[in-house]
């Protein structure tokens, strides 16, 4: 991830839309940058799915055996924040109810910011 | 439900089918990974993941439930484990044991001899720890036990250890400390190690692995105290084994 200063003003030119601000808080978190790096791949994705994605990248920085209890907790985590504050922003489809997300408008400027699909 | 033969406890083991999801940004490394590990119970999946700098692996349980997760990199240092007698396990950086409760239970296929030596060193590393219960080995060749003579000479002496080994061959050398009992048949096909802890049933815990193809291992290793135990029951009531 570079994230230097002309990358933020690629960034905000390209998503005019969106409050460049606000924006940047939200890819602050770095299980909003996971979830949207596995959307990336996959634009429809189950719940768990997000929770493994977070679970596994967290086992890959810790170097050790994330186990059940993370798994939980980057659940708990992506029902309460990461996914209603995504889909705020209208980026995702969010139905708790199936426990199914959609990536329905991640401008590209976003992906570039974040290092992804080059 | 006692056991038969070593080839009956391999196949329970082996029935409860396990998932190992291989998360990567190409699919080279899963082709790998399925060659170590397919056999007919281990499904390996592969799940594209581009925009992830680094890959992982994910166990999954027979009904899809999350088990665990490990980067890439660290699950290759399973694959090719560092090996140290059981009494300097403890000083190294190897974490080989909170690799092998990842896999627990997670049947392996096309195993050489130097990984199942490493799961072998964590059994009987555990046996050396609590040092009290009852320890067996199975060696398919005298020359193999006569490798290993040092190690189990150790771990007889070792508090109240009973160590056993039950070798495929005759043995006229005399030993102090681990017993030996000759046999044929499964013993000379199969590499076991079983150790059932005196006091606590979380201590135990046995790798049972069949050569199917020369130098090659499908297995499995388990904490499974009921499944030791009758593994110990079953060398016990098939062969001589000394009381000691």
């Amino acid at each position: 991830m570079k994230n230097s200063f002309e990358d933020i003003s690629a960034l905000a030119d390209a998503v005019s839309e969106h409050d460049i601000d606000e924006l940047l808080g939200l890819l602050s978190t770095r299980q909003v940058r996971i979830t949207l790096a596995y959307l990336y791949d996959h634009p429809n994705a189950t719940v768990d799915d997000l929770a493994t994605a977070i679970t596994g990248a967290a086992a890959v920085d810790d170097g050790r055996i994330a186990g059940e209890s993370e798994y939980e907790r980057a659940h708990v985590y992506l029902h309460h924040s990461v996914l209603p504050r995504l889909q705020d922003h209208g980026l995702i489809e969010f139905d708790p109810v199936d426990r199914t997300v959609e990536e329905v408008d991640v401008p590209p400027a976003v992906y570039d910011f974040l290092g992804v699909g080059e | 439900m006692s056991l038969e033969t070593l080839g009956e406890a391999l196949e329970r083991a082996e029935a409860e089918r396990k998932r190992l999801e291989v998360h990567a940004s190409d699919s080279d490394v899963a082709i790998d990974l399925q060659r170590q590990f397919t056999s007919r119970n281990v499904a390996v999946e592969y799940r594209r993941a581009a925009a992830f700098e680094d890959g992982f692996v994910v166990v999954r349980d027979s009904d899809g439930g999350f088990r665990g997760a490990l980067g890439l990199e660290a699950f290759d240092a399973l694959l090719s484990p560092s090996i140290h007698p059981p009494w300097t396990l403890e000083e190294t950086d190897v974490d080989l044991r909170e690799l092998l409760d990842f896999l627990e239970g997670t049947p392996f296929a096309s195993a050489d001899r130097r990984q199942l030596l490493a799961v072998s060193r964590e059994i009987e590393e555990r046996a050396w720890r609590v040092a009290d219960g009852t320890l067996y080995a199975g060696f398919q060749r005298e020359a193999a036990f006569a490798d290993q003579l040092e190690v189990y000479e150790r771990l007889a002496t070792r508090g109240a250890l009973s160590v056993t080994a039950f070798l495929d061959d005759a043995w006229d050398e005399p030993l102090e400390g681990p017993s030996v009992v000759s046999a044929s048949g499964e013993i000379g096909r199969f590499w076991f190690v079983a150790f059932e802890a005196a006091d606590t049933d979380r201590q135990s815990c046995a790798l049972v692995a069949e050569e199917r193809q020369p130098g090659k291992y499908d297995g499995v290793w388990t904490y499974d105290p009921a499944f030791v135990g009758e593994l110990i029951e079953h060398l016990e009531t098939s062969y001589e084994v000394s009381e000691v």
